[in-house]
């Protein structure tokens, strides 16, 4: 099954739609504009509940 | 397998594109985008290919090629007019999809990975407001997406039609519509052939599907 993500930056805002490749390189290396460390509540499913 | 990523990026520059404002439907993707400076008078000569339904309305763009229902066209940009395509190509990525959309270009690129697309978005951003839509990394992350490249060129031409025959006839259907002497009778050919040909063929392209 293929999962998407919606990414926001908590630092910098920048928001993405990623795949699950793209999330678990996103979560390893950072933010690709800010270098903000990033944790999983930075990434919602797409079609689960809005993250508050 | 891993791989690269496929980023889709939107940049307010939509004019600035000529090959994504070519066509009078302007959310037609174009692909297939090359490009090549030419030697004499510093132009860029720039091919694209569309839908063969899709009107191009750019008296610069002639068509040099018809296959199937695309065309491929072709014309000369001045180089020192800006183009957002150039500019991620400066990065030696070559842009492989452009489009409009709600008045916005978007361009379609591959990157090897993370750093170098933040790169690319950190230059365009420089010149253009850029969002970037949508990441994409092949493989590696439980999706289904497992791709290779088959190269149906290493097939020699007999070994094509010999192909399609056997695919049309339902040979490599279960079970099968037709069998070995029905396919080769068709190509006018001995059964013995047949499967000679046949041979060959899956030999070329079960070596790019299966690793060594």
């Amino acid at each position: 099954m293929k999962e998407e993500f919606e990414f926001v930056c908590p630092e910098c805002g920048e928001r993405i739609s990623v795949n699950g490749g793209v999330r678990e390189a996103l979560l390893e290396n950072g933010c690709l504009l800010c270098d903000a460390e990033l944790s999983e509540r930075d990434f919602r499913p797409v079609s689960g509940p809005l993250r508050s | 397998m891993s791989g690269g990523i496929r980023a889709e990026l939107k940049l307010e520059a939509a004019e600035a594109c000529p090959v994504a404002m070519a066509t009078t439907d302007r959310r037609t993707a174009i692909t297939d985008i090359s490009r090549n400076v030419s030697s004499g008078n510093g132009s860029v000569v720039e091919e694209f290919t569309t839908d063969a339904t899709t009107d191009v309305e750019d008296d610069r763009m002639y068509p040099v090629f018809t296959y199937d229902s695309q065309i491929t066209y072709r014309f000369d940009r001045d180089r020192s007019l800006e183009c957002p395509c150039h500019r991620v190509e400066q990065h030696d990525i070559p842009v492989s999809e452009t489009r409009i959309d709600n008045g916005s270009l978007v361009l379609t690129f591959h990157v090897t990975d993370l750093d170098e697309l933040g790169t690319v978005v950190e230059d365009l951003r420089e010149h253009y407001p850029v969002s970037i839509e949508r990441l994409v990394q092949s493989g590696g992350d439980g999706d289904s997406d497992d791709l290779v490249f088959v190269d149906r060129g290493s097939l020699t031409d007999r070994q094509m039609e010999v192909l399609q025959t056997a695919h049309d006839m339902g040979y490599f259907e279960y079970a099968k519509r037709s069998n070995a002497g029905e396919v080769a009778a068709k190509l006018d050919i001995s059964t013995s052939t047949f499967s000679e040909h046949l041979a060959a063929a899956q030999r070329k392209l079960f070596a790019d599907l299966v690793e060594d």
